[in-house]
């Protein structure tokens, strides 16, 4: 852990995963019976208060049933969730619920149409029995100041609103329990870019203000990089790295880290799209590849790859998955 | 065809959407032109009519969707006298279209040996036979391995890389002179998307083709193009060479959309961005003045008049603006707060 980690909460994360393992069964087939695909395999990760902890990864390598299963709407199917050293799964959904919140990606479906901003808003002092119609009208009011939404909206509908003022609405939502964390799941990808500066600006003030603790999930390692202190790598449902923001841009370690890093776009007309060296596509979740999962698409794959799945270890630099550098370490 | 004639000349194009509440003049008289071998990148955000842009000159407009233009020429043939028949003999040969979800563009109840092979056997009398190694060998040429086995699969069976690859393929069957591609990399993974880039970039140097490039990503933009042009609500708002639109970006949007980005090694982590306050306007009924003024840092009174001039860049003919102020008085301001 690093020391960091010793804040005023005496050294207990916010947010804790040890070694979850979410599986689903999914149909392989007409005849073929049913077929475990392992979403999220053996993770663990803390998050401490006042972390931005960016979790990257490809499509399906399960960042997104990590939220879910962080936010207690989906259970482990082994290991634990500790919220503040505590198990989740002890704790009562909605107890839970008041101290961690969730901004989705797509405010488009993730706000009822047919209710208006004021009482979408308002929906979670509804469901914990908050306060009398004055004082929720009141915390609705400040808390569309907060998010830079002008107060006449409160009567508006969804219909009515941009994507930017819609996330706008769902991270007002969010924050109106005052919860610790936010569990952001690409709350800015389907925005414009212009609106996306927006969001992201107003994220970083939200926090300061609220001393808010983030998981940020992304697949735009710009966006990361800027708004994160942490980063994690996801690849098919593991961790393989772990790292400080700056250190993680500076010197990524894991091949799929850098492969990642290669392939960030930045404008630069004196410069042609970059060449990323990875083979293959990426593997079949319900058939993973042995060994490292990262093996066949791996420039730097050994024999070992192929056959010992590596172990994420902790050294000073932060956490990594990877034959070939616990190799240099002697590990 | 004259050998300074480009290959595609747009004068003055419109498409108007008629709705209940009025009309939405989605393409508000934009023109430009694309030579061939050149990739021009058309830039912007959603609503600003890039895409409906590309639809005009394919001629695949929804049906209520009204286009008008001055001028409209491909390879020396005037489009707007094509009939339907003249217009679907160039699609699909001569111009083809990626778009960017190869999910919903490919056709879900036919193997894509099928789907490859129709493309050709509707525009060329070719065999089967000759249809099907002419499939092999654009899979391979798109990176697909063990191509001739795959032509018997079906869309559902690939990933989201091999179908957009798929697509690529397809749009190549004819050896077309024009590419037009709608963020064809947009639904991708990043490192799919750089692979993908690449392998579009390769291809249409390797085969010679034009390239109509939208997209609202302006890192992609400055890697591929040679030709920029930003659209702002139905409006070019600049164009120029591509080294020229990012070394001297003049229009206060072009400005904005150049600020507002996280780029690595520039932006500092965690400071505040630029942001562009206010949203797209409603493009619905008839609009006077720049449209950008709304959200502009530096909107005057002068900027509700039409016509907005439209104005060069002091030695650079190709580089041109569509504002009210000068490029002296553009470059003078900071124009955009935030993370520099």
């Amino acid at each position: 852990m690093s020391a960091s980690a010793l804040s005023d909460t005496g050294g207990i994360p916010a947010l804790e995963l040890r070694r979850v393992t979410r599986d689903f069964h999914v149909s392989a087939g007409l005849f073929a019976g049913k077929r475990r695909l392992r979403a999220v395999n053996d993770v663990s990760l803390s998050i401490e208060t006042g972390e931005v902890v960016g979790l990257v990864g490809e499509s399906g390598c399960g960042k997104s049933t990590l939220s879910k299963v962080l936010l207690g709407l989906l259970p482990a199917s082994a290991g634990e969730v500790l919220f503040h050293g505590e198990q989740m799964s002890h704790q009562k959904r909605r107890a839970v619920a008041k101290r961690i919140q969730p901004i989705f990606q797509d405010p488009y479906s993730s706000l009822n149409p047919r209710r208006s901003i004021g009482s979408i808003i308002a929906q979670p002092l509804h469901v914990h029995g908050f306060g009398n119609r004055t004082e929720i009208r009141r915390r609705v009011s400040d808390m569309l100041d907060v998010v830079g939404l002008p107060s006449r909206l409160a009567q508006a509908s969804p219909a009515q609103l941009s994507g930017g003022q819609r996330q706008r609405v769902a991270i007002a939502r969010a924050l109106i329990l005052r919860p610790e964390i936010l569990i952001c799941d690409e709350p800015t990808s389907a925005l414009d870019v212009s609106v996306q500066s927006q969001i992201l600006n107003l994220l970083l003030d939200l926090r300061r203000e609220f001393q808010l603790t983030y998981l940020f999930i992304s697949h735009n390692l710009a966006v990361v990089e800027h708004i994160a202190t942490r980063v994690a790598v996801m690849y098919l449902g593991r961790l393989v790295e772990v790292a400080e923001t700056r250190a993680f841009f500076q010197a990524p370690r894991h091949p799929y880290s850098q492969a990642l890093l290669d392939s960030i776009i930045t404008p630069n007309p004196a410069e042609g799209i970059p060449t990323v060296h990875l083979g293959g596509s990426f593997p079949n979740p319900i058939d993973p590849p042995s060994g490292c999962a990262f093996h066949p698409r791996c420039p730097h794959a050994m024999p070992r790859c192929a056959t010992d799945a590596p172990r994420l270890l902790t050294d000073e630099a932060g956490e990594i998955a990877c034959h070939l550098t616990n190799m240099q370490q002697g590990a | 065809m004259s050998s300074s004639e480009p290959l595609l000349d747009v004068r003055d194009l419109h498409v108007d959407i008629p709705l209940m509440t009025g009309v939405l003049h989605a393409v508000r008289g934009i023109s430009f032109s694309v030579g061939r071998g050149e990739t021009l990148c058309l830039v912007g955000e959603s609503g600003c009519g890039k895409s409906l842009t590309a639809l005009a000159v394919m001629g695949l407009l929804p049906r209520r969707a009204r286009r008008r233009a001055a001028q409209l020429r491909f390879a020396g043939q005037d489009m707007l006298q094509l009939d339907t028949r003249g217009l679907e003999k160039l699609r699909g040969d001569r111009m083809a279209m990626i778009f960017q979800e190869p999910m919903t563009s490919l056709n879900p109840a036919f193997t894509i040996g099928d789907q490859l092979a129709e493309v050709l056997r509707q525009h060329r009398p070719v065999s089967r036979r000759e249809a099907r190694d002419r499939a092999v060998f654009l899979l391979e040429k798109v990176g697909i391995t063990a191509a001739a086995s795959r032509l018997g699969q079906y869309p559902h069976q690939l990933s989201g890389g091999l179908r957009q690859r798929v697509m690529i393929a397809m749009a190549l069957m004819c050896g077309p002179e024009l590419i037009l591609a709608d963020e064809p990399t947009t639904a991708l993974d990043v490192t799919v998307q750089a692979q993908l880039l690449h392998l579009l970039v390769d291809l249409q140097r390797e085969f010679g083709m034009a390239m109509i490039f939208i997209t609202h990503d302006l890192g992609v933009v400055s890697r591929i193009a040679d030709k920029v042009a930003v659209m702002y609500a139905g409006k070019v708002v600049e164009a120029g060479g591509c080294q020229r639109i990012f070394r001297d970006p003049l229009h206060p949007y072009t400005r904005g959309l150049m600020r507002c980005i996280p780029v690595p090694g520039r932006t500092k982590p965690g400071e505040k961005l630029a942001a562009i306050p206010g949203i797209v306007p409603a493009l619905v009924g008839e609009m006077t003045g720049c449209a950008f003024r709304y959200r502009c840092p530096m909107a005057h009174d002068a900027c509700a008049d039409d016509p907005v001039p439209v104005r060069g860049a002091a030695g650079e003919a190709d580089h041109r603006y569509r504002c009210v102020l000068t490029p002296e008085r553009l470059r003078e301001e900071a124009v955009w707060e935030g993370a520099a």
